[in-house]
């Protein structure tokens, strides 16, 4: 899969075989409310691409979400399954232990929504996917640990890249790793997400899945 | 997904950036805390005061600009901010309690103002604006028919028509004014039929019923009809799939509207708004032109400008080069055209854009002009020998302290000594130039001025005093940005990677460094010295590392009583499992989290490394200064910061084979575990042993480890449980990780 994040994006020349999880809409949470900023930039795709429409929430921790904004947060999420060729949604959100009941509930809301053909994706900091039992019993198909930007106090997680033993069961299907800082992947199976800080090419494009069937990674 | 939010932000965002500085990141991650700063200089007040320090290629455009008039000697930019009033709830919330308080509550999702274009762009249809006119209107009607009056109920039903097409319903017209209803009515229905084909996306029926209430005296919409039936047009431009030259005919004729907004006296409450939408019109009819006007007012103009027209130049730029400060400048389309522009636009792709073909067009406009934006270009290319180097230095050299290029001419003037080797010009050039922020002197300057000391320090002395640079802004209150001592890249690639241990020591126990830098570079001198078998290094750093980091007094002062080194090895490997921020490596940057510890901390912590790591076989292992520090990008185009001539070939040599062996012995965890297992076998009755043993069963899972080697960590926990069964340590250790 490759994220294609909110610039002008043409992906007509990808192979069937790679799927696009595109920024459909950025969701911010004010105390008044939520404000929901939808794609700004052309996503040109084939007809027969499979997409992953991705929900972007921004939630500064100084605020608290108005009541409502549970119920309307999840149908603007599930409202972006509607779009053209969209197989599942994604929600890239980095909650921090306060919002993570808050978080729960509208995943549980989302799910709620969708039609059971829909799968419901999540980003999860690699710290998650490891000795972090909060994503246990969440109604999600996969928790995706992005292995990039990491820092080097996240180093220990990046053992996730080359074995989905390595993490949280939720995080075991699927790993994401960026075109700017490649890992070695050992994908077992697992559907790995590629993220680029730049628009995608051809060129990256063809390296990306290299990096995704661990053809190419530092040696 | 943090790399998604530190993209560059143009446009609207710009004045917001520029006015407030701030640090971005999203969600937990640390957020780096530089010493020089990309896009925003630290002290953007400052700078917009003219203060320019020294004024760097990354910089967002907009600073560059105002760079250029300051360095072209006009006097800055004093810029106004135009921010719209936020209101202090969504006007979209607040119209549907209005209309369900008179209609009932609606049946349509709150969640309706967008419409689905092509290729998954969907933008907002309907705006703020749009549901405070409603609720304005609303207002207006109530006084005038009454509270819960028929007339009040059937313009909210309209109104209410009108908005169902900010989404994706098909096109709902409201119902027509009733038989006889008055003028007033029938003038708000003949608006509220025009929006609702507004809002349709029908903007060429929406236009033409706009322009009738133009025309229409007798309405008290005539003032906006002209000014929506414009607006309508630019949609048809902007929003459709309209082939390009039925846009530009769409845009032509709103900006003729627009004029006749501006020259009719009734509309004089919208004409700023009209002269704001035809300058937007012009930036995509005549970019080209906009853009000359622009940086012809910005060069040489009046003073007086908003930040929403020093945005306006930097989204004409950025369809030029792309969001972004770095591009090379032979990819940059129909350059030679694109430079004609104004001198303004050719000296920031020049000074901006990377390649032989950037520095040749900055050397040469330099020769032609002989002006100082010209001067600070081409140094700035300048990172190698070339044959207008002598030209170019002497003229840096007549630049005078009072000029606002005089900072980045010093700079660049060093640089360029440096790299040609003529160190006995550089030195006492940087000698003369600030060592310490000072009105006009940022932290940034005098930042960058170390660096340069750095490069040609003569001892380790000189070196640690230039290695010691002001990091932020941190926000830990609203409005007050703190600063402090940090490192950056360069200082730290010398000190984990090019200095022996013995020189750690001596580092350690110097005071050139402030007290937290010098328990960072304690703590890895201590560390290594320990994973080295020194233990006379580190009988040495010791006393410097208690002083630094008195959390750790007691267990030094062990360490230092004792008399044989395995006694020692021992009390080191319990000090360095009581103390999770104990590590052999020196870090460059301070991050958010990083900044509010005693290093080295004693506890785990989320968001703080734990011990070391080994090599990661599946990472590239980034090359030493190849981080996250702009001032590498600028003083070390390889990205490799060399060894200091004052370390010897000898030294070098020891530094190898410390290298390897500190390679050899792989992650922390391991490392501590076969320690902790050693001491409980040679000691089983060692109570100390037990306290060893859990120490490294409750940091294996948070600290690097190989898991190939997860029996150390099972281990562990049965010889706890074996040996120690009764102790504390045993009944607090309830499982073990892999």
């Amino acid at each position: 899969m490759l994220w294609a994040w909110e610039r002008a994006e043409d992906l007509r020349a990808l192979d069937q075989r790679t799927g696009v999880a595109f920024l459909a809409q950025t969701i911010t949470i004010h105390a008044h409310g939520i404000r929901v900023d939808p794609r700004r930039w052309p996503l040109r795709i084939t007809d027969d691409a499979v997409l992953s429409a991705v929900t972007r929430i921004e939630f500064p921790a100084a605020d608290a979400p108005t009541a409502d904004a549970e119920p309307q947060i999840a149908l603007a999420i599930a409202h972006t399954a509607t779009l053209p060729n969209v197989a599942g949604v994604q929600i890239d959100f980095d909650a921090v232990v306060s919002q993570r009941a808050f978080y729960r509930r509208v995943i549980e809301r989302v799910r709620a929504r969708l039609d059971d053909s829909v799968s419901l994706s999540i980003t999860a900091l690699a710290s998650w996917c490891v000795g972090d039992p909060w994503l246990d019993r969440l109604p999600i198909d996969e928790a995706v640990p992005m292995l990039f930007q990491l820092g080097p106090l996240n180093e220990p997680y990046r053992e996730i890249a080359l074995s989905p033993d390595a993490a949280h069961a939720t995080c075991r299907s699927s790993v994401g790793t960026s075109m700017d800082e490649p890992l070695r992947v050992v994908s077992r199976g697992r559907r790995v997400y590629v993220f680029n800080p730049k628009p995608w090419t051809e060129e990256s494009m063809s390296l990306a899945r290299d990096y995704a069937t661990g053809l190419k990674g530092p040696s | 997904m943090k790399n998604a939010c530190l993209r560059l932000l143009s446009a609207t965002a710009i004045s917001m950036l520029c006015a407030v500085g701030v640090v971005w990141t999203c969600g937990p991650d640390p957020a780096p805390l530089p010493t020089t700063t990309t896009l925003d200089p630290f002290d953007a007040a400052a700078f917009n005061r003219g203060e320019l320090g020294v004024v760097r290629p990354r910089f967002r455009r907009a600073n560059l600009a105002m760079a250029y008039r300051v360095l072209g000697a006009q006097p800055p930019l004093r810029l106004r901010a135009e921010a719209p009033a936020v209101a202090a709830t969504f006007p979209e919330n607040r119209w549907r309690k209005l209309r369900d308080g008179v209609l009932g509550p609606s049946p349509v999702p709150a969640e309706g103002r967008k419409r689905r274009m092509v290729d998954y762009v969907t933008p907002l249809n309907c705006l703020d604006d749009a549901f405070l006119t409603a609720e304005r209107t609303f207002a207006l009607r109530e006084r005038q028919f009454g509270s819960g009056s028929a007339a009040v109920r059937d313009w909210t039903r309209a109104q209410d028509a009108v908005f169902a097409n900010c989404n994706e319903e098909p096109l709902l017209l409201p119902d027509p004014a009733p038989a006889g209803a008055d003028a007033l009515t029938r003038a708000d229905r003949a608006y509220q039929t025009a929006a609702a084909y507004f809002y349709g996306m029908l903007y060429e029926e929406a236009a033409r019923r706009f322009r009738a209430i133009g025309d229409d005296a007798s309405s008290p919409w005539r003032p906006y009809g002209r000014y929506l039936a414009a607006r309508s047009l630019i949609r048809t431009a902007t929003m459709g799939a309209a082939p390009p030259a039925e846009s530009r005919q769409a845009l032509v004729a709103a900006e003729a509207e627009l004029r006749a907004v501006i020259d009719d006296p009734i509309a004089s409450p919208i004409h700023a708004s009209a002269r704001g939408l035809i300058t937007f019109v012009r930036m995509r009819s005549k970019p080209r032109e906009e853009l000359r006007a622009l940086a012809s007012r910005i060069a040489t103009g009046s003073s007086e400008m908003t930040w929403a027209e020093l945005g306006d130049f930097s989204y004409l730029m950025d369809k030029t080069v792309g969001d972004t400060v770095d591009y090379p400048y032979d990819g940059i389309a129909e350059v030679s055209d694109v430079r004609t522009t104004h001198d303004l636009v050719d000296w920031t792709l020049a000074l901006q854009g990377s390649g032989a073909v950037a520095r040749d067009r900055a050397i040469a406009r330099w020769q032609e002009t002989q002006t100082e934006p010209w001067l600070v270009a081409a140094l700035w290319h300048l990172q190698s020998a070339h044959p207008a180097a002598d030209e170019l230095l002497t003229a840096a050299a007549a630049v005078r302290p009072t000029s606002p290029a005089y900072s980045t001419v010093a700079f660049l003037r060093s640089r360029l000594l440096v790299v040609l080797a003529r160190l006995d010009e550089a030195r006492p050039l940087l000698a003369s130039l600030p060592d310490a922020p000072a009105p006009g002197i940022s932290r940034e300057t005098v930042n960058l001025f170390r660096a340069q000391r750095l490069m040609i320090a003569r001892d380790l002395d000189e070196f640690l005093r230039a290695a010691v640079r002001e990091a932020g802004p941190l926000y830990r209150q609203p409005n007050t940005a703190e600063f402090i001592a940090s490192f950056d890249e360069d200082a730290a690639a010398v000190l984990d990677d090019r200095l022996p241990v013995d020189r750690l020591v001596d580092a350690a126990v110097s005071p050139a460094l402030p007290r937290r830098l010098r328990a960072r570079v304690a703590t890895a001198a201590f560390t290594r010295a320990i994973l080295l078998g020194r233990h006379d290094a580190a009988r040495r750093v010791a006393p410097a590392l208690a002083a630094a980091a008195p959390q750790l007094a007691a267990d030094l002062d062990r360490y230092l009583r004792e008399s044989t080194n395995e006694a020692r090895a021992r009390a080191a490997v319990l000090l360095i499992l009581r103390t999770p921020g104990m590590t052999k490596d020196i870090r460059g940057l301070d991050d958010n989290y990083s900044v509010d510890h005693d290093e080295p901390r004693r506890t785990f912590e989320s968001f703080a490394a734990v011990w070391w790591c080994g090599a990661y076989p599946s990472v590239q292992q980034p090359a030493p200064g190849d981080a996250q520090s702009e001032l590498i990008h600028y003083l070390y185009p390889s990205h490799n910061v060399p060894y200091p001539s004052f370390i010897t070939a000898a030294e070098r040599a020891a530094v190898d084979r410390e290298r390897a062996a500190l390679e050899a012995i792989g992650h922390a965890t391991t490392y501590l575990a076969e320690a902790a297992l050693e001491w409980a076998r040679a000691r089983p009755t060692d109570t100390e042993a037990a306290e060893a043993l859990a120490r490294i069963v409750a940091g294996w899972r948070r600290a690097c480890r190989d898991v190939e080697k997860s029996e150390l960590s099972r281990r562990s926990f049965q010889a706890l449980h074996r040996q120690f069964p009764n102790s504390e340590w045993a009944k607090r250790t309830r499982y073990w990780y892999r």
